[in-house]
């Protein structure tokens, strides 16, 4: 099914129309916000809970997870989101691109399709920093930054920082071992940037594209040597992968304000031989996404203008395996349906639908919202949700 | 920071294969290995127009072969020794040296996605490069091994998610479009005897044993191997008799993997240079700089890192900086160098595997003599170059 936003196309030009002619930057670009007109989200933070966590421990122990029953309570929540149930890697890959992607649990490549995070790059004019993702599942999951359709592809993709692959003491120790790389003066990156142009000279690129392609680089280095002194790395004990993913986007939104960002979690996973380890994160994460919420409320250019949308990627099994844990595979509905909040302006405020939807239909639905058009996605907006 | 590594030594004469006594492993027998004989099973077109492997070894060749197989460049002695001479007697040597298999059991390692705290270190795993370097063992087996070990069963708990990552990993299976296969596997995960993949098994081990002896992880192997390897899919041509002919003999995959390395797509991988991973590029980048491998502990702590980011461009280029400001692979000064002109054609040859072009190595010289920092300022270009990364 093609997608169909809320709002028409020709509402999207109209306004790009009006902004360009006021004088805006890029018409269809960051300097516009809101993004779409008659809308009030000018950003949005998507949380996939993955790992596998069962609705029986978030919104079937609502004391467990104060921060989603809250979030709930002030947005719209789907009790029956449908997942694509194909390994993490494919699940997770299934709601940023919005098709469910049959793919290897260990698979370690990109995908075929676009990710949310290009529809959005590319529709919008939007740059790097514009879009991250946050990950906890190391290398497998910086692969949902773009996929191979030759229309995106990496020039659109989001920067992707994996929490715990980065923000460790391992690393930050090696740095601090062989000394914090000091910057380029001036003079030094300029002599670089005119040797880079004669290396290898014919390639092609324009001195303009690698000159802003290195500068953008050089801000996301900057970012990660002034972030491995901070808190992140500190973070240790069960579920610490997520809690720097969800630390970082934090940290994120407070630095670069950007337009998108995917938080894309995996500790939960710990399920399979650990009940009591399973539930100890799902009750930290939920403590993180409250302290996210909290900090989004708290920051005025923030506040009215954030969505944040979280669900799992699937859930997990009925029933205890002979580790006393739980696998993801029987087929049940506990495995196969999630719930799934959408919290922002432009959604509804305490509003539960108890229909089927699908996890894929998380796509389209964010893409529409920044008046982007999830081409490729199989999903369909939820349109259920929107005031 | 480690010793040198050995540098690779010129051939020496394989004992014949089917003379040698098999250890008992415990895993069910050791594959018998007769030499193959009969025709090469050649990959690509015909005879002409294949690359000639008598050809003599360039810094590209020299420089591409030391990646792939070793995961590192080659020593300043292997360029002594070894440039000019013939690419085929290199192969030869280099494919019966451990470093080759140890750098060859990383890699299936970082496939099946044992790395980090799934990594298994010091078990009996650590035994297969020099069985594999003096063919005791053929790769089904090392493969075997890998699927029996510990880790790979902490790396995939749960009866789901160990017999589908044994279908999609060992053999290439969707498991979309398997799932009574999947089932019945799962099955046999827990104790209960039924067919999986057309063989009986009983138990957990019965299925990787069954997964890694099918045809289809013959054809798994070829496949991703070849890709590996020359960066470019298996023709479809070949790919049928190869894998009945691998999975007949699992010990041709020796045969097949050194003459994929005289093969057209290999000299084109050459040619055209590919992208590395994380963890050979922080080996090129400390070898290249200072003439010795890093710590196992520093190429853990930089390939997790370069790992966790989608691009890790930005990354790279800072640990290029933070290198050449440290001691052991600090950049020299420009009063250290006594010949900056043939300082730049060593390092465009040695990093590169070329030379510079005129315009090229009359800026860098001028760059390299600007000021103390020129040096530096050199090395980093090169070494966050696009061309360096591609190796």
């Amino acid at each position: 099914m093609n997608p169909t936003p809320p709002f028409s196309r020709r509402d999207v030009l109209r306004g790009a129309a009006l902004a360009g002619a006021a004088g805006m930057v890029h018409p269809l670009g960051h300097a516009f916000a809101p993004l779409r007109p008659g809308l009030k989200t000018e950003r949005v933070v998507l949380i996939v809970m993955a790992g596998g966590v069962r609705s029986r421990e978030t919104f079937g122990s609502p004391n467990q997870i104060p921060g989603l029953v809250r979030m709930a309570r002030e947005g719209t929540l789907y009790t029956r989101l449908r997942t694509a149930n194909l390994g993490h890697f494919g699940a997770s890959m299934s709601i940023v691109t919005g098709i469910s992607e049959a793919r290897g649990i260990r698979d370690n490549s990109r995908g075929p399709d676009p990710t949310l995070f290009e529809y959005v790059r590319k529709d919008l004019g939007l740059s790097a920093s514009d879009v991250w993702v946050t990950t906890a599942g190391g290398a497998q999951q910086v692969n949902y930054a773009y996929g191979l359709h030759p229309d995106y592809g990496s020039k659109f993709g989001a920067t992707t920082l994996d929490g715990d692959g980065i923000f460790n003491e391992e690393f930050k120790s090696t740095v601090k071992r062989f000394g914090v790389p000091r910057p380029l003066d001036e003079a030094q990156a300029k002599q670089v940037a005119d040797l880079r142009r004669i290396l290898g000279s014919g390639s092609g690129r324009t001195s303009k594209a690698a000159l802003k392609e290195a500068e953008a680089r050089a801000r996301v280095e900057k970012y990660i040597l002034s972030e491995l002194g901070k808190g992140v790395t500190e973070l240790r004990g069960a579920g610490s992968g997520d809690a720097k993913a969800l630390r970082l986007a934090r940290n994120l939104l407070s630095v670069f304000k950007p337009k998108l960002i995917g938080v894309v979690l995996q500790d939960a996973d710990v399920a399979h031989g650990s009940f009591n380890g399973y539930s100890e994160v799902v009750r930290r994460n939920d403590a993180a996404i409250g302290e996210l919420l909290d900090a989004i409320r708290g920051d005025e250019t923030l506040r009215d203008s954030t969505a944040v949308i979280a669900l799992p990627e699937f859930g997990r099994d009925a029933d205890l395996n002979a580790r006393r844990g739980l696998d993801h595979g029987d087929g049940s509905d506990d495995l196969r349906f999630v719930h799934g909040v959408l919290w922002g302006p432009d959604f509804r405020k305490g509003r539960v639908i108890k229909d089927d939807q699908r996890t894929i239909d998380v796509t389209p639905t964010i893409a529409s919202l920044f008046g982007a058009k999830a081409k490729h996605s199989k999903g369909s907006i939820l349109k259920g949700a929107f005031a | 920071m480690k010793t040198d590594p050995p540098s690779i030594r010129p051939t020496r004469a394989f004992a014949p294969r089917g003379e040698r006594s098999l250890k008992p492993q415990g895993i069910g027998a050791l594959e018998q290995r007769p030499r193959a004989n009969g025709p090469i099973l050649r990959v690509s077109g015909g005879a002409d127009d294949e690359p000639e492997p008598a050809a003599p070894l360039t810094d590209a060749w020299l420089r591409a072969l030391c990646i792939d197989l070793m995961g590192r460049p080659p020593l300043p002695k292997e360029r002594a020794e070894w440039l000019g001479r013939q690419r085929k007697e290199f192969i030869t040597a280099v494919l019966q040296t451990e470093e080759c298999w140890a750098h060859w059991l990383r890699e299936q390692l970082y496939y099946f996605m044992l790395i980090d705290q799934f990594r298994p270190v010091k078990t009996s795993l650590d035994e297969i490069p020099a069985l594999l370097a003096d063919r005791t063992i053929t790769a089904r087996y090392a493969l075997h091994r890998i699927g029996l070990s510990s880790s790979f069963d902490q790396r995939n708990p749960g009866a789901d998610t160990f017999v589908t990552v044994v279908m999609e990993q060992f053999c290439g299976i969707e498991v979309q479009r398997a799932t009574r296969e999947l089932e019945l596997g799962k099955t046999a995960y827990d104790g209960s005897p039924g067919l999986f993949l057309g063989s009986m098994a009983n138990n957990q081990s019965d299925v990787v044993r069954i997964a890694v002896r099918h045809k289809d992880a013959a054809r798994h192997l070829l496949e991703r191997e070849h890709l590996r390897l020359c960066r470019a899919a298996l023709p479809r041509k070949a790919r049928g008799k190869l894998t009945r002919k691998l999975h007949e003999s699992p010990e041709l995959f020796f045969e097949l993997f050194e003459e994929w390395l005289h093969s057209e797509p290999y000299a084109a991988r050459v040619e055209e240079g590919a992208p590395v991973e994380n963890h050979v590029w922080v080996r090129m980048v400390f070898l290249d700089l200072s003439g010795k491998l890093p710590s196992s502990g520093d190429v853990e702590a930089l390939r997790s890192a370069l790992d966790g980011l989608g691009d890790p461009a930005p990354l790279r280029s800072a640990i290029v900086r933070m290198l050449l400001s440290s001691e052991g692979t600090r950049a020299p000064a420009l009063s250290e160098l006594k010949a900056v002109g043939n300082w730049v054609d060593g390092l465009f040859a040695r990093l590169l595997g070329r030379a510079p072009s005129p315009q090229e190595r009359t800026a860098f010289i001028a760059a390299a003599k600007a000021g103390d920092t020129g040096p530096e300022t050199v090395l980093y270009t090169l070494m966050t170059s696009s061309e360096y990364d591609n190796p």
